[in-house]
Parts: structure tokens; sequence; C-alpha cells
């Protein structure tokens, strides 16, 4: 371990910790744009400054290997002034409309602006780039915000491994392009999301979030994928008992702070139309409870060639205590008249563990039968 | 192939050469060239067919004579080794220096029978015979353009002929890496190339022998030597001129550095617009590797090299070590931080030796005449010569090669000739855009590392640019500001928003618009992107702006409406 | 998995056999990307050039059906070379000279016969793999051999000698002390969010929660005391497929499907439909009407996992919360009320100990707490100890810090075990009239038998439809170009898609997910021959035949 001192507090790191890193697992903050702790470092924003002891020029924090007996200074005039003027640059080129910005209140740059005090740019305001891309339904493009920090760009290459995206063009004129500017799905994009999620602004945006409410007016719940194996920690952003987006934590334990497409956009079918809304007993069954007037008979067509599904034409819905009484007695009368191993239970690896566990428990300890499976080997 | 043979091929082609009374070297270079010297040596070539010569005389073409605003360039050199140079050849010059230097067999122009054609010219020749202009077109060998000079670089360049490997050898060719590679350890040469107390030439100055050694002590199964051949800087073309001019001597000195390192492979890295440097440089690699020069076992010992070429795409910020690499990689040309420094990390990430051109075509002289040779050129900190691009108002322009130390006044007085007509010498700005401008108070300055940068400018590549009296300032300044704006990379927020913001403010003042506070706003965001930005290009991009509003702050004043 | 997720960017050689892990596992592809960007070898060997294929440094394409040659042959190479870990062989295993023997007539010669791998891909993979070597950069283990991991998915296990392929890869890291450490392991990425869970809490026919065999008299009494019932049924059930049969022979009367769609996931779908239809009874609890659910007789509406409490158990055995984050919609209830609720009225009915009282739980938490009871590997988790990241099993007490590597000092059973194991054919081979292999699976874009992410609204814009992928030679053999109708054919049913052409296939193989209802790749698989063991169907391979249907 190396010993270090920030700001008077003495820091042990592992070698070859960089010094921002060191200072922000220590509690101690130093404002960054570009650095991300799970990408390259790119030094590109020029925010992190430090001083070092014994160095006459103030240095970038992320790009400093911690070493022993460093004695790091985060705050001073000096390094206030510098900050100061280059958030003066980052907002020169930012339209600073923060009051009708979905991102306002989560945005990195108007946290800064916000600590330096900095009401408007003394420059010329000038936006390098006015694209706007809605090229797709999952996030939004808008040019207008982006800062380059290139944040995007290298969670695609370097963790994502597709490099769909990256800088075109250069300097003021720079912007963030797939190949030739075309649309995305075009490129080699997977649309997972995670440039959105590092995305410090407005630049990348979920579609689902776009006028949906303010950042702190939404509720957050941790929870986890419904979807694969790999178990990843999502964050819900909910208003009014709806959705409006998903990201990962900071520290999801097997995901760490990224997700896939189907984690991060994949959750609008709770709200679909067709889901189960009650209870419902099939036609013939309900006919045969006189719940129904109608006889009605299964019909021979296959369910996967049925090419209009519609739930209605075989079923009719009841009230929980029906459907209920309607199974448990069905399932004891089947029970006593062939015995417990005549019922297979299907339990399922979608549920939770407590939905296995008292599936699994109602099969064996109340029908007696170990005919309960899933669809694990599927 | 062995040293023997090698030097047995520059006998023969010493040989070959004294055979002749006289040679005339006319320079092809690029800047002759756009002055005409494709016809004047086609105009040379001819006369010779047609004269009834009574000499063995060779018509070479060679690189760069210097004086290149008084091109095409001419010289006669005698088999005594006299010279005499004559400028601004065009063709009727050429054939009356034909028709002057040359000796005249009349016997044989009268047996002779000669086609029509060849007539005309000699018709032509005879008249020019009659002409009494030649003596206008002779340079003095006393003018200080001339004597001024020290070449250490440029000694073979205009000499030999670029595309022939036997004249490069004739000249002395590869004899320093051959002395390396039989006498001396990688250790040695780093320790003589830092005892010399050569420093890169790139402009940063860094001692080349202090960087090998650290290449040479890193452990590594590749190692690379990359020639940094991205010369960038408005008006400057050192590096252009040596690796079209003699493109062997960048490679001997490359092999040094990667005996010297360790390396077993190495790029020359040159800019897409000098065409004729990539074409020279291959030819050269090419001859090499034929020769056994390059390749496995160099000539005929252990050690075994490859290079290669790889041309860069145009953009300034690639004479940027890192983002050279990145270049080279195949990927986008953007610096990154330093450190780990290419002598630990750099192309694909193996330690690394990236030096200048002008900084590599320096180590061989260095390896022949020896590192106290060397450092008894120059001034105690800045050690040997610097090649300079002589560029603006200025009577003499052209490529100059001077010791270190040496004034900005003789420079600009003796070896340029003053400004022409009536106006002042006003300032010299050395190292392109990333420079500053010199006045001429300080004209005593020498010019070395130290000196110029206590001025706000650097040393640079070489570029060195004289402005007179009518020049603004101010519009001299922004110039120097649009080209930065065009050429920075965009990945730090200072240099990508900085340079525009200052240009912004440069228009306003210069349009007439600005306020009296706009000064100190320009110097203070000025001094921002040079404390903040990433790499050398953007901490460098204000010092035109910076060393203007320093040293002629009164001109920027003077256009701020309420001091009018 | 042996070993978590978050140990494969440190690993130095990644070998990935029969997962399609960016597409599968999007997640799990982003650890393999970063190790290899820092220098990692990855070696895939796959019968398709699977996406993550463009981060490899060794591809290895063996025919379908011939990677039990590949993976015998590098044992071969291992032990013939001495790549082998002759420390960890001796400590730590059993039954070594056995295994050892019949690798003797396992040659890369033989392998590259077998599958038309080169010999010189299997000799550099053995190589890799065994030393740990790396493409560049610096391994962050100071031993003196790289750590090597195996990740692996349902392209292993979906065969008919899938237990076989398991067991090899468990030998090939055993042989090479590829266990045990951080960054090695076998590492099955598990398909679906709580299979892991489902069964480590006994929604398994052989065994309690736990792992705990049935079969087994004192494990049994134990679990049945804790739930104060007399006794538990003792016999081995049976797995969905035998239950399909089962069915059909009207020895199963009743089905109760929560959460699951056998008609689109289960093989030879045509065989599962004629079953399902012969139920008395058969319920579906479940978040939408999927095909199942037009054969049942009653739809009980479940909340999502979106819509209750509870917790997931991953790939990497970490036991999750997963929270309320909406209400669900409806009268729909967590899976686990409506259980609790048939459960007591049933006990009730037949009068079972210990009553209906017994099925009161108040909350997913109640009942976490009981499972805790009677499952020892999670003894010792409860949800406040859940917070914020999990706990990985086993977990046997309320100190312990949870399991993130498996198998550290000794193996579950002691000594590790070799198993010797011989290679064997598909069941289903290819032949004059079938004469292309089909092989099923996943597109990134969805999920399973698309339930769910067929109605995302963004998803289906990306993926709309589904398609076969065909090999260009194969398709312009029957005039097929890309986006053409192709007619599919197997000896259990035919359906009609769309062509993909794509060079990720090879020759002879044409690939077909199973998310699409118009055209479900289940009316093809063959449920006649299962793992012996596993009792998994082999869906990786069929025989199948093509044809044009404009030619008709």
């Amino acid at each position: 371990m190396i010993t270090l001192s920030i700001d008077t507090k003495t820091i042990q790191v592992a070698p070859d910790t960089n010094v921002l890193k060191a200072a922000l697992d220590n509690g101690i903050h130093i404002p960054h744009l570009c650095y991300h702790p799970e990408l390259s470092i790119s030094g590109g924003c020029r925010l992190c400054l430090v001083e070092v002891e014994g160095q006459d020029q103030p240095v970038l924090s992320c790009g400093l290997t911690a070493a022993e007996g460093m004695v790091i200074q985060t705050q001073s005039d000096q390094l206030k002034e510098l900050r100061r003027g280059v958030l003066d640059l980052f907002i020169s080129d930012h339209p600073l409309d923060c009051v009708v910005c979905d991102k306002a209140g989560s945005c990195t740059l108007q946290e800064y602006a916000y600590e330096y005090g900095l009401k408007d740019t003394s420059y010329e305001p000038t936006v390098s780039s006015t694209l706007f891309q809605d090229d797709n339904p999952f996030f939004l493009r808008d040019h207008q915000y982006c800062i380059l920090c290139g944040r995007c760009v290298r969670v695609c290459d370097e963790i994502v491994g597709v490099h769909a995206i990256d800088f075109a063009n250069r300097g003021f004129e720079t912007n963030i392009a797939t190949p030739y500017d075309g649309p995305m799905i075009d490129s080699t994009c997977v649309f997972c999301g995670n440039c959105v999620q590092v995305c410090p602004t407005a630049a990348l945006m979920p579609v689902s979030r776009l006028q949906r409410g303010r950042e702190w007016d939404l509720d957050r719940t941790l929870s986890v994928c419904g979807y694969c194996g790999v178990g990843c920690q999502i964050e819900y952003a909910t208003k009014d008992d709806a959705i409006i987006y998903a990201q990962a934590p900071e520290h999801g334990a097997a995901n760490g702070s990224f997700l896939c497409t189907k984690g991060r956009y994949g959750w609008d079918f709770a709200t679909s139309p067709e889901r189960l809304k009650q209870p419902m007993l099939r036609r013939d069954v309900a006919h045969e409870l006189g719940l129904t007037e109608e006889p009605w008979a299964l019909p021979e067509t296959s369910p996967l060639d049925i090419r209009k599904p519609n739930v209605e034409q075989y079923f009719v819905p009841v009230d929980w205590d029906t459907a209920l009484e309607f199974v448990s007695s069905r399932l004891s009368d089947i029970t006593e008249s062939h015995g417990p191993d005549s019922i297979m239970g299907l339990a399922s690896a979608r549920c939770t563990n407590e939905d296995n566990y008292l599936f699994q428990k109602f099969m064996r300890a109340v029908i007696g039968t170990n005919n309960i499976d899933h669809c694990a080997r599927l | 192939m062995s040293r023997e043979k090698l030097d047995q091929i520059a006998e023969k082609e010493q040989a070959r050469q004294s055979q002749f009374d006289k040679r005339i070297h006319c320079c092809i270079s690029t800047a002759c060239l756009s002055a005409g010297a494709g016809r004047t040596i086609q105009t040379l070539r001819d006369s010779m067919e047609a004269a009834p010569i009574g000499d063995e005389v060779e018509v070479v073409q060679t690189g760069c004579m210097g004086l290149c605003s008084r091109g095409p360039l001419v010289r006669v050199q005698e088999k005594s080794g006299e010279e005499v140079y004559y400028a601004d050849v065009d063709s009727e010059c050429a054939e009356e220096l034909v028709a002057k230097t040359v000796s005249w067999d009349h016997a044989k122009a009268k047996q002779q029978e000669i086609s029509p054609e060849l007539q005309t010219v000699r018709d032509r020749l005879e008249t020019a015979r009659k002409k009494r202009s030649l003596k206008k077109h002779i340079l003095s060998p006393d003018l200080p353009f001339f004597t001024k000079q020290f070449k250490v670089v440029l000694r073979d360049v205009g000499y030999v002929d670029p595309e022939k490997l036997e004249d490069y050898l004739a000249h002395g060719g590869y004899e320093s890496l051959h002395k390396v590679l039989a006498e001396m350890s990688p250790e040695q040469v780093c320790d003589e190339i830092l005892q010399s107390g050569l420093r890169g030439r790139g402009g940063a100055g860094f001692p080349t022998g202090l960087k090998w050694g650290f290449v040479r002590r890193e452990e590594s199964d590749v190692k690379y030597v990359v020639v940094n051949g991205d010369e960038g800087d408005p008006g400057a073309y050192m590096d252009r001129t040596v690796m079209e001019d003699n493109p062997h001597q960048v490679l001997e000195g490359m092999m040094i550095a990667a005996y010297a390192v360790g390396a077993s492979h190495g790029y020359f890295y040159i800019r897409a617009e000098y065409p004729i440097a990539v074409d020279r440089i291959r030819g050269a690699i090419r001859a090499a590797r034929r020769h056994g020069i390059l390749g496995k076992s160099v000539l005929g010992t252990d050690f075994s090299y490859n290079a290669d070429v790889r041309i860069g795409a145009g953009a300034f910020v690639c004479g940027e070590e890192t983002a050279l690499i990145h270049s080279i990689e195949g990927k986008r040309g953007v610096p990154r931080m330093r450190p780990p420094y290419p002598s630990t990390s750099g192309l694909w990430g193996k330690p690394t030796v990236i030096n200048n051109v002008e900084t590599l075509a320096s180590v061989p002289a260095i390896i022949k005449n020896g590192a106290d040779w060397y450092a008894q050129i120059g001034t105690e900190k800045s050690k040997g010569t610097k090649v300079f691009a002589l560029a603006g108002q200025l009577t003499n322009t052209g490529l100059i090669e001077v010791p270190m130390g040496i004034t900005l006044k003789e420079i600009v007085f003796e070896i340029g000739g003053d400004v022409p007509g009536d106006a002042e010498f006003k300032a010299a700005q050395t190292g392109g855009p990333s420079g500053g401008c010199i006045p001429n108070t300080h004209m005593d300055t020498p010019v070395d590392y130290e000196s110029l940068q206590e001025l706000g400018s650097i040393m640079g590549s070489g570029g060195l640019v004289i402005i007179d009296s009518t020049t603004s300032m101010p519009e001299f300044a922004r110039f120097f500001m649009d080209f930065c704006v065009d050429e920075s990379c965009g990945k730090c927020v200072p240099c990508r928003v900085g340079t525009v913001q200052i240009r912004t403010l440069l228009d306003k003042i210069i349009e007439g618009r600005g306020e009296p506070e706009d000064l100190d706003k320009l110097d203070a965001l000025c001094k921002l992107v040079r404390s903040t930005s990433l790499c050398g290009l953007g901490q460098s991009a204000p010092n035109p702006v910076l060393s203007t509003l320093r040293f002629f702050r009164q001109e920027y004043e003077a256009l701020i409406p309420t001091n009018a | 998995m042996t070993n978590s997720v978050r140990e494969i960017r440190d690993a130095d050689c990644i070998f990935i056999t029969g997962s399609n892990t960016a597409e599968a596992h999007p997640v799990i592809s982003y650890e393999v990307v970063r190790a290899v960007k820092k220098g990692a070898h990855l070696i895939i060997i796959d019968p398709r050039r699977i996406p993550l294929v463009d981060h490899a440094t060794l591809f290895l394409q063996p025919h379908p059906g011939t990677d039990i040659y590949v993976f015998l042959a590098m044992m071969h190479v291992i032990i013939r070379e001495g790549w082998m870990d002759e420390t960890f062989i001796a400590e730590r295993t059993e039954d070594y000279d056995a295994f050892a023997a019949i690798l003797e007539g396992y040659t890369p010669e033989r392998a590259a016969l077998a599958s038309g791998v080169p010999e010189e891909k299997i000799i550099q993979a053995a190589r890799w793999y065994a030393l740990g070597e790396r493409a560049h950069g610096e391994s962050i283990y100071e031993e003196a051999h790289g750590h090597s991991t195996i990740l692996y998915a349902m392209g292993i296990t979906q065969r008919s000698n899938g237990t076989d392929n398991v067991l090899t890869l468990a030998n090939l890291s055993m042989l090479c002390g590829q266990i045990g450490k951080p960054s090695t392991g076998v590492n099955p990425l598990r398909g679906q969010a709580n299979v892991q869970g489902a069964c480590d809490v006994g929604g398994l026919v052989n065994v309690l929660p736990g792992y705990q065999q049935v079969t087994d008299d004192k494990l049994r009494e134990e679990t049945a005391k804790t739930w104060e019932v007399e006794q538990l049924p003792c016999d081995v059930g049976l797995t969905i497929v035998e239950s399909t049969h089962a069915a059909l022979a009207g020895e199963v009367h009743a089905i109760y499907v929560m959460g699951e769609n056998p008609m689109m996931s289960d093989p030879n779908s045509n065989h599962v439909e004629e079953a399902f239809r012969k139920l008395d009874l058969l319920i579906v609890q479940d978040i939408f009407p999927s095909e199942t659910a037009y054969l049942a007789h009653v739809l009980l509406p479940a909340a999502s996992s979106l819509e209750k409490d509870g917790t997931f158990t991953n790939t990497e055995r970490r036991v999750q919360r997963i929270r309320k984050v909406i209400s669900p919609p409806g009268e729909a209830l967590p899976d686990w009320s409506i259980i609790a609720d048939i459960a007591a009225r049933v006990t009730q009915k037949l009068d079972r100990k210990p009553g209906p009282e017994a099925w009161k739980y108040d909350s997913a938490s109640s009942i976490f707490d009981e499972l805790t009871l009677v499952t020892p590997i999670y003894s010792g988790m409860s949800y406040d100890r859940l917070q914020p990241s999990g706990l990985q099993w086993p977990c046997p007490s309320e100190t312990h810090p949870g399991t993130p590597i498996l198998h550290l000092d000794t193996f579950a059973r002691g000594q590790g075990k070799f198993h010797a194991v011989e290679a064997r054919d598909p069941a289903e081979l290819t032949d004059e009239e079938y004469p292309l292999t089909l092989s099923t699976g996943r597109v990134l874009y969805h999920y399973h038998s698309g339930t769910m992410t067929r109605r995302s609204a963004p998803l289906h814009w990306r993926e709309p439809r589904g398609y076969a992928e065909i090999n260009r030679q194969d398709a312009e053999a029957i005039g097929l170009k890309d986006g053409f109708a192709v007619i599919i054919h197997s000896r259990r049913g035919t359906i009609r898609t769309k062509t993909k052409i794509s060079e990720g296939v090879p020759p002879g193989t044409v690939f077909l997910a199973f998310h699409w209802r118009e055209a479900p790749a289940n009316r093809l698989t063959q449920d006649h021959t299962l793992d012996p063991i596993a009792k998994i169907p082999e869906y990786k391979i069929s025989a199948i035949r093509l044809e044009n249907p404009r030619a008709r």
C-alpha cells in the first residue's frame, strides 16, 4: 500500500492508483467530467487539477499516480481560478437552459457551475454543434449539450466492445458520430445505453425520460433485472407509479455501473395493455360452472398458429375467490382420485426464491409429489 | 553486405566523379523547382549536348543550396574543389553559364555534324557567349549568407544526389553506422550523444542522449524508433529538405538510434503533403535494404533492423509525439497525457524513441567527429547547430544552418541581408504558431533554447519569420490563432474552446469593437489556455498573442476605440 | 459459477465455449472485453462465429456436436507436453490415471478430423489455457502461471451428451489447476434471472431446498419436521419433458404452470400441445396470456418482478433483493401470495397438516426467513444482510461473508474427481433427407419465449421479427437470398420464417432463435433423446431440411 496525504488527510491506496481515484474513494471531491472510474484516462476536461508539493505547476490528478509520501492539495485559490476558467469555457459552448433541461438536477456540468458560482459565461456564447439526432426509440443525441468528454466513446469501445461511435472532425468542429454520421441502427450500436449512463450532461438522454418530470421529483428503487442470470442491479426512476427510466447503480454487485439493452430499456412490457389483470376461466369451464350461458369448446387451432391472439375469446374474467376455489378443488379432486404423482408443478426461473420455495413446498408438503421442475434446462 | 563492399562502391563512385573537370550542380528542391529549376536543368542538359565541349562535365541534380529566395540555384564545382554559385538561373542564364564556364573545342565544333535542333541550341549558345549578364548572377562566396553559416546537418545537402545511395556512400555515408556497430556498445553510443549535448530539434530541446538512455534501459522484447517528419509550422521546411535531399542521412541517424536503444523496427512518420520526401525516404529504405544496410544482420553484424514509412493525414497535432503514436497505430491522432512517456510506453505500448528528423540527421556527424567536436559548437547549454527556415520580409530568405548562440541581429542583418525597402525590422517570430515574437529591441539575444524561452518564445522546430514595420502585430497574432483554431484536435476544452474565444476577442479588437477591459481578459484567457491545455500545441497556442501583447501592447491599445 | 463475474476482467486467458456471451449475457461480455483490452487471451470454441469472436485471439470452429473431441484433444496435448498442474492433481484430485488413460486415444489429429479444427489451433488453445498465457500486458497474479477461466452456457449443456461436456470442462480445469483461485474456474452462465435460485430452493425433481436429496431419509425428515408435516414424498419426480410424455400416457392429469411458457420453450412443441390438450387441469399463472395460456383451464394474473418484493439468485450464486418498483396492474398478485392462498385451500380440502394457518405469510421477507431454515446454503442470510450487494452462497452462518469462489481449499465432495469421459455423437445426425443441422438460441434484443421483450416497444423496434441465419452457400443451393421466405422441416414439424444470410453460421448449419411465435423453433427440436443424467433436451442439434417456397 502507498501512503499519501490529500488535503492533510492521510490516505492509503493500492499501487498504481491515480490520485483522483484515491481522493474520490476517500470522500474528497475533485471536480471532473471526463474521468470515469471504469474507463481509461482521457485527461481532456482539465478540471481535476491539483497541487503537488514540490511541483511548480498544477497537475491533473486523474493522470497522476499516487506515490509514497506525496502531498496533494485539492483546493486553493489558484486551483479554484483555473477550474473556474475552464468551466467558463465549457459553458460558453453549452446552452444554459437548465430551467427546461431534463437533466437538470443530475447534470454534472450544472453542479460544477453552481459550485463555482458561474451564472453565465464571461465569453461570447458559441455553441459548436446543434446536431439533433432522434433516430431510435432508445436514446436521443442532442449535440448542443455535448461537452466532448468522450466517456461515451470509451464505454462503447472499452466495455461494450462495439466501438459504434467515435470523435469525428476536429477542434471546435469535433462531434461524436457513428461512421459517416449514419443512423445508429446502421452502426454496430447494440443500444445498451451505457453511453447514456456515463454522459455527464443532457447530450445523451433516454427517450422515455423526456418531459417526464424533474430529476428531484423522481423516486428511485434499487432492484434486480428480470432477464438473464447475470443479476444486474438496476435503479429504476419512477414517478406516479410509472417507470421513467432505468439505469445501473454506481456499484452494482455483478454489473458495476453497466447494463445491457434489455435491462435498461426492456421494462415497458410491464405496462403493456396485454397484461393479465384479473383471474380468468376458460369459456368451457365457465359454462360448466354456470358462469356463462354459451357452451364453448377449445378450438383445434394450435396456440402457436393463432394469428391475433385475443384472450377474451377463450376466457371470461372471474373474481379471485372463484378462480382459486376452482383451482383448489380441482387439484384436491385429482390428488384424491389419481394420487399426488398425477399432478405436475412447473416452477419458474423468472419468479423469486420466495415464489419458488412456496411453490415446491406446496407440491411436496400439500400435494405430496416431487413432480416439481422448472425451465433450468431450457 | 560487408563494410568492404560498401567501401568499394564508395571508391568507385568517387573515382567516377573525379574524372569530371567540372560538375554542375543544379538545385531541384521544391523552392527552386517552383522558381523554374525544371527548365533550368533541362536547358543545362540540352546545352551540354549541343555545345562542342572540351571538358568532361557532369550535370548533377541536387538538393537545397539554401538561398531559396534566389533560386533556381546552380553551383559549378571545379576539379580543384573551387565552387561558384549562380543565383536566379533561368534558361537564358543557364545557356550563358554553359557557354562561358565550359571550355569550347572549336575544332570539334567544326568537324561535328549535328542535327538541326541541336544546331539551333548551339546557335543560341553562340549568342549567349556574347552576353555579359552572367556576372550579375554570381554569388560571392564572401557573402555573410554563406560565411555566417555552419553546416553540420546540411553539410551534404545540395551536394549529394538524394536518389543515389552510391553518392551518399561516396560522401562518407554509413561510416558512422559502421563505427557504432563495430566499435561501440549501445551504452557508449547513448553516452556519446549525451556528451555531445545534442537536444531535440523538434522544439522542446530535450537532451537526446538522455532520451535514448531511458529507452535503452527499458526491458522489452520489442522497441521502436520513430522519426517525426510531421513538420507542420507554416513556412518551415527544414525537415522536409533533409528528408528530400539527403534521405540516407536520416536513415543512418535512425539506425544509430535503434542500435543505441535496442530497437528492431522503426517508422518514418511523414506528412502526406511531403510526397517527394515520402518517395525519397522509401527509395532510401529500398536501396539500403538491397545493399544489406537495412534488414537482417546490418553490415554483416548481429544487429537487425527494419524501417517503414507511415504517412500522416495532415493534422498539425500529429507532430505531438503521443498523437503521432496514435496515428501510426491507426487511431485518431489526438495526444494523450504523459506520463507514461513514449520511452516507457510508446508505439503499441512498447518503449519508443521519437526523434525529429533534424535531430537524427545530426547524429552521423557527431559519431564521425566525436562528441567533443560537436559540443564546442554553440553555447553552454545549447550545443551544435540549428537549421532555420528563414522567411518573411527579408532580402535573403531560405534555409540556413547556424551555430547555436548566434544573435538574432546577425541572422537578420547579415545572413538575411536586412529588410528590403524602406521598412524596418520590427520583430522576429520563432517557433511557428507555438512560438512568440521577439521585438527588435531584443535583437542581441543569442538564439538558444533558454534565451528564447525567457522572451516568451521557443526555439521551435526552426521556423523563423521576420516581420517589418508595416505589419500589424494583432493581425499577425490572429493569423497564428486561426491556425491553432483549425489545428486544435478538440480533445481538451482549453484548446478547443479557448482558442476560439481568443480569436473572437482578437476579431473584436481588430475590428474596432474592443473594450478597455478586453486586453486584460485576452491576457487572462491566454494564460488559462497555456496553463490548462493537455498537450504542447494547446499550451503554446497563446504564445503569439501573449508575446505580442507583451512587446506590442500599444498596438492593441490603439485599436480600442476609447483609447484611440 | 464457481467464481464471480467481476473476476473475469482479471483473467489472463478466457476460454468460452457454447456461450454466445455478447448476446445472451451482454454484461458478462463486458468483463471479457475488458480483460482482452488489458491483454488476456480469448479462446472461443463455437460452431458459430458469434459476435465476441471479434475480440478473440483464437477462434476454433468445430462442426456442430464435435466440440468434445477438441476438449479431449486439448487435454491430450496438455498431458503430452507436460503443461498440467501436477501438484494440484496430486493433492486435490482423484481417479486421474483412468481419466488420463482414456485421453491417449484423443489425439489432435483425430480431433481435427472429427471437428474440422486445425491441429495447431487445438495445441495453441491447450497451451494458452493450461499456462494462463496472455497476449500482452502483465498478470495481476503473481504465480508462475496465469489464471484461466472457462465460461460456458447452453451450447454445452443442451446436448444429448451435455453432462459429459460439463464433466470434460471440469476435468480440464482440474488438470491445469485452473480452479479454486480467483479468475479461474468452470463457470456456467445461467440464462434466466432466477434459474439459480429456483434450483437452490428446491424447484427440481430430486432435491429439497439447498440440494438435499429427496431420497435421503434423514434430510427429508428434517425438512418435514420444520414444515410440520408428517412426511414428504421420497421418489424422484418427473421432469418437464418426462411429464409431457406422462400426460400423453394418462399418468399426469394436472399441470400447474407458474411463469413458464412450455409451448414455446419445450422441445417438440406439437408433442407438448398434444399432451396439454389431454390434461384435466392446466393452470397457467403468468403476467401475460402466453402461448401456453391458450390451452389452460384457468389463468391467474401474477405480478411481474418489477411489481413485487423478493430475492433472485444470480449466476454467481449471489442472492440479491428485488423490490417493488411499480404496482401490479389490475388485480394481479405476487406469485407467492397466489400460491399461499391455493395451498391454504388445498390443505383445508385434503385435511393436510399443519392446517391452512401455516400458509399465512404477510410478506416475502417472512417466506425468506422460513426458507433459510431449510436451505443450509442460505442459512446465514436475511433481508437485512442482503443490503446492498447481496450474499453469495454458501453462507452457512449469520457472520459468514458469503462465498465468492468455490473449491478454494477443498472440493465439495473432498477430492476433485476426474471422470473418464468418451466422445459421443449427437442423437440426431444429418442424413440425406435432413442434411442440415439446426441450432437454437437467443438474439441480443429478445429473451426466451419473447413474452416480455416482444412487448417492449424499443426492443421490438430494433428486432421486430424472426429469421433463420443461413450460410450463403446453403441458401444459394436452393435459390434463397437474404430476406426471402424459407420453410424449415424436421422430423417433428415445419415452420416458415425469413432468411438472414450470414457468414456467422458455417455451411451446413442453420441458426434460429426461439423467441418467435410466428416461427416457433421448438416445433423442430427433438424430445426423444435427453441427456441421460441432466435430462436436458438436445436443442442445439436437430437435423433439418430447408425448402424455398418460391420453388414450389
